[in-house]
């Protein structure tokens, strides 16, 4: 049972392009050019038969998309991809906040844009994939039911803000997660502002997890945006 | 208020008090002088005051001084002194020459105030049209120069893939995957220089926004490292961050950009197997990051002017020479950097290095971070579980 992609984009040699790739990779694809068009789709899709995955280009010609992802997530929570040209952080933001799971920013790789797929339908915890208890990639295991954290077998000690902080970010293990996101739910939502206290407890987090803070390979930094976790491997 | 040397016209702005001065000075020494003067000579005293005066004044202001005048002197200085005769005859010469006096010279003088405004005016619409044609010869330059820099790539991007289109079936797999990861490669080159343009033109316009917030110097290393890394396939770059170095108020997005701008021309410039080193440290009330490789190095003429736009450094000559790559990409992007800087209210500075090799600094106020104050305490923190 393949996987249906609902793929916003309003060039139409690049819909092309990427239509093709998905589906060489075993996805349906829904093909919009606008957000009338993407609408259209999902009213004749029905419950259903909604997507899995939307692709949602920022750039479209009838509006900001806004109203296509809460339309989304009211359904079946599809996962929601937001693409984007660079330098429009500030709308980035606001709909990964507004519940977008992940973004690419153009021009993109297409290994790129699988990888984010994959974490992003995984995150949803779709019929297909159970959510997340469990990380483990390389020599880096975190038990988020045991809440035991581990490096090559050894144990490491996380003060409780930092292992709070590492579980939210595995919990979305393979897709960022905002500066907002982070600081609300770990130290609370009057703490949404306070960046600083982000860059003093991960600066902590890549101390302890990472053979070189200074080049890290697990916790990544999505400038402006926030931070990501690498994909589990598997 | 004068409008030059004598070799331009003598046109002072009105100023009223100028004038009144000149008055109260006449008026002064006529007092002063008043047994030694006789009337004439007075007479010819306050003449020449209503001209000089006029000088600094509007035609209207001088026509009610001269009258005013006029009316003292009789008060003062006539016989019967002390008391207001209207003597029309005798005074009326006086009056009217006062009036034409000093009326003459107050229209000539606002002719002239008129002649020089309307000639300033001519200035500078001419120097107005000067600097739009200059900026209209730049955009020309620019775009030109952009039209180049996007030449080179898009023919290779062409070539590949236009072999790729004809000739596919007859190329071995390898060939094919080398053609198409050279389109890769070069869009990539593309992308690059694109969002410099783009990032120097909006440094540039005013009113440009930065998304400033607090950001980790060990964080803004690692992303660029991590940025790089695709294009570091030998693993020369090297990342060294000072412990405990304070938060940086700053645009993590344009500083991104600078950092892959100059490991990238560090990369490409300083050929061979070299290192390239990405430090970051504390030098008193400044951050410096820097960029330090250990290639050929740039000339001392070319140090200050590789940060202008579309400026490259001379690729490195003798037995490297050959294998040096083709000189591209580099012109925007030191521009872009710097301006970057500059929007930071810092700077970019280029050392040469002892040994050989350049090294470029990023320099940064080192703002007071709110970090030690702020932070809530850990013991013990309410399990969410």
């Amino acid at each position: 049972m393949s996987l249906t992609v609902l793929l916003v984009e309003d060039d139409r040699e690049l819909r092309q392009t990427l239509r093709e790739a998905l589906q060489v990779e075993g996805y349906r694809v829904l093909a919009a050019a606008s957000l009338a068009d993407a609408q259209a789709q999902l009213a004749h899709a029905g419950e259903r038969e909604g997507p899995d995955l939307a692709l949602l280009d920022l750039g479209l010609p009838d509006g900001e998309g806004e109203s296509l992802l809460a339309a989304l997530r009211r359904r079946r929570g599809t996962a929601v991809i937001v693409v984007s040209a660079r330098d429009t952080e500030g709308t980035k933001i606001r709909l990964l906040d507004a519940g977008a799971d992940d973004y690419l920013v153009k021009p993109f790789s297409l290994g790129e844009l699988l990888a984010r797929m994959r974490a992003a339908l995984r995150h949803r915890g779709t019929v297909l994939q159970a959510p997340l208890l469990h990380y483990e990639r390389e020599e880096l295991c975190v038990d988020l039911q045991a809440r035991r954290v581990t490096l090559a077998g050894a144990e490491v000690h996380l003060t409780p803000t930092e292992y709070k902080l590492l579980a939210r970010l595995v919990r979305s293990a393979g897709q960022v997660v905002t500066h907002r996101q982070l600081l609300a739910d770990v130290w609370g939502p009057e703490f949404t502002a306070h960046t600083h206290y982000l860059r003093l407890y991960m600066a902590q987090l890549r101390a302890k997890l990472e053979p070189e803070p200074a080049d890290p390979r697990r916790l990544l930094t999505e400038p402006g945006v926030g931070y990501r976790l690498v994909e589990p491997q598997g | 208020m004068n409008s030059g040397t004598l070799r331009t016209s003598f046109t002072p702005a009105t100023n009223r008090w100028t004038a009144v001065f000149i008055w109260a000075l006449t008026w002064g020494a006529m007092l002063l002088f008043d047994a030694h003067m006789d009337l004439a000579n007075k007479a010819l005293i306050l003449v020449l005051a209503s001209a000089i005066a006029a000088i600094w004044s509007t035609p209207w202001f001088s026509v009610l001084a001269c009258a005013g005048g006029v009316q003292a002197f009789n008060v003062a200085f006539v016989p019967p002194r002390g008391t207001f005769s209207v003597q029309l005859n005798e005074h009326l010469l006086l009056l009217v020459t006062m009036l034409a006096t000093s009326a003459g010279v107050s229209l000539l003088m606002t002719r002239q105030r008129q002649l020089a405004a309307s000639r300033h005016q001519a200035l500078q619409a001419a120097s107005a049209a000067r600097e739009a044609a200059q900026s209209q010869a730049l955009r020309n330059t620019l775009l030109a120069a952009i039209a180049h820099d996007h030449r080179t790539p898009l023919a290779t991007i062409l070539g590949a893939a236009s072999s790729l289109h004809d000739q596919g079936e007859r190329l071995s797999d390898e060939q094919r995957r080398r053609l198409a990861a050279t389109i890769i490669e070069e869009s990539s080159q593309l992308a690059r220089l694109t969002q410099n343009m783009l990032q120097l033109a909006r440094l540039d316009a005013p009113g440009r926004t930065l998304h400033l917030d607090w950001e980790s110097c060990e964080e803004l290393v690692g992303t660029a490292m991590r940025r790089i890394r695709p294009r570091d396939t030998a693993h020369r770059v090297r990342a060294q961050v000072e412990p405990d170095l304070p938060l940086l108020r700053c645009d993590a997005v344009l500083l991104g950009q600078l950092l892959d701008n100059l490991l990238d021309n560090a990369l490409r410039y300083a050929t061979g197997d070299g290192p390239v080193e990405l430090q970051a440290a504390r030098h008193g009330e400044e951050i410096v990051i820097a960029v330090r490789d250990r290639g050929p190095g740039i000339d001392a003429a070319l140090r200050e002017r590789i940060f202008d736009t579309f400026q490259r450094g001379t690729p490195p000559a003798g037995p490297l020479g050959k294998d040096a790559p083709a000189r591209r990409g580099a012109g925007v992007g030191l521009a872009v950097c710097r301006a970057i800087a500059h929007a930071h209210s810092g700077d970019l500075l280029l050392r040469p290095r002892a040994g050989g090799g350049c090294s470029f600094e990023l320099h940064l106020p080192a703002a007071r971070s709110p970090v030690l104050h702020d932070v809530p305490a850990e013991a013990g923190d309410q399990e969410r579980g």
